[in-house]
This record gives structure tokens, sequence and C-alpha cells, in this order.
């Protein structure tokens, strides 16, 4: 399993990095990877609380297998279940459509599976698509 | 690049509509519905990617759209950039089509 510590100062230069790692994958499956990266890592650097720590942002994958892609993601924030959110309400008016929780919505829907656990003061979050 | 045809203005953004890229596409898209054009038509037709940060700048400019009585569309989106759009439900409230022409004759 390969690893990429995530610089939390400059996201794109990470999707960078994580593009250029999967390269050789069909468009398709890119695609769905880019965007569970950009929305899991987005939320890490964003939304995570790290309290007085030195950001610790880790992504690991393993691209072994295009029928199970494994990508985990690591933080040393405080302890947060993304997969405990909320997903959008998408069935109100346009003016009251919010989008907190499209992000992990869109995760959700692009894995086959996922887990959250939190081991060792890190959150971890695994996914399997 | 944006274009006028038929008092709708074409708005093409090109590359990835992403976290990087969405907050600046947002802001040039406010700054075009402040001429308060007949309609506004986002061509997708370049755009190879598109997260939950792009959705946020076409939910915003539909959100001004509506608020100013002008018609708001987007079109010609790729399998995959589609999957992402009718996924979060946004399809539900703004209009697409297949082709920038179908856009402009229907709305």
């Amino acid at each position: 399993m390969k690893c990429l510590h995530v610089n939390p100062n400059d996201i794109g230069e990470t999707l960078e990095k994580i593009e250029l790692s999967i390269s050789k994958l069909d468009d398709a499956l890119r695609f769905k990877i880019m965007l569970i990266c950009e929305e899991v890592i987005t939320n890490q650097i964003r939304h995570s609380n790290f309290k007085n720590r030195t950001q610790e942002i880790e992504f690991y994958f393993d691209l072994n297998d295009q029928n199970s892609i494994f990508l985990i993601f690591k933080d040393n924030a405080q302890r947060f279940n993304p997969l405990e959110k909320n997903n959008p309400d998408i069935t109100t008016d346009i003016e009251d459509t919010q989008l907190g929780g499209l992000g992990i919505f869109m995760v959700k829907e692009y894995s086959k599976k996922l887990t959250y656990t939190y081991k060792d003061g890190c959150n971890i979050l695994r996914v399997i698509l | 690049m944006i274009t006028n045809e038929k008092d709708f203005i074409i708005v093409s953004p090109n590359g990835k509509l992403d976290t990087i890229s969405a907050p600046k596409f947002s802001d040039e898209l406010s700054q075009l519905l402040k001429d308060k054009p007949k309609g506004c038509i986002i061509d997708l037709s370049k755009i190879s990617f598109l997260s939950s940060s792009g959705l946020q700048a076409l939910l915003a400019g539909a959100k001004t759209s509506k608020n100013n009585n002008i018609k708001y569309a987007v079109c010609s989106m790729n399998e995959m950039v589609n999957d992402v759009f009718t996924l979060s439900g946004f399809d539900r409230f703004i209009k697409t089509f297949d082709t920038k022409d179908n856009a402009i004759n229907s709305l």
C-alpha cells in the first residue's frame, strides 16, 4: 500500500500527486477516486478540529486490483465520524437547498464499502471501490 | 469562455470544476449575472470533472438567476459529470439539456 502525506496548505498539490499516481487507471475509475479524495481531504483540511496539534493527514492507496481499490484517509484531528453526518436534503426548494454533507454523501454513493474507526488518536476512513 | 447568442450568455468553463477552480468560476458567474441577461446557459462540454464544490458554484448561479428572473440551464455534460449532477439531485432544480442549441430553443 502506497502512502502520500497531504500538505494541508496546498490541497491542489496533493490532488495533483494523487492524480499522477492513478494515471494508468481508466477514466471512470480515476473520476471516482478523485471525487472521493477531493471530498474527504477537503473535509479533513477545512472542517476537522486539530486543536493545537500539527495537522497530520495521510492518504494510503492500493490500486493493484481494479475491481477492489483500497483508499485510506488518516488524520490526527479530534474524533469525527463523517459517516454519522446526515445526508443533505435535496428534496427542498432551490432557495432552501443547503449543501452541507453533500461531499460525504457523494463519497458514500461512489464507494462499495466505507468504514470509520478511531484508533491511537487518529480518525481512519477506509474506502473500497 | 463567454459568448452571446439570442440574448443568452453562454458560459463555457474548461477543465475541472473542483475545490480549486470553483470559487473563481462562481465569482465570475456572479459578475456576469449582474448584467441580468435574458438567460444564462452553462455549457459543460469541456468540463472533465465535477465535485461538490463545482455543484455549489452551479447552485449559486441558479439561485441568483431565479431571484432575478434569469433563465438558467446547464448543458452538454459528459456521462461522468452528468452522473454527479443527477446523483446529487441537482437535476431537480436546474434544467439540463443535451446540447446548447436545445437549451436556447427550450428555455
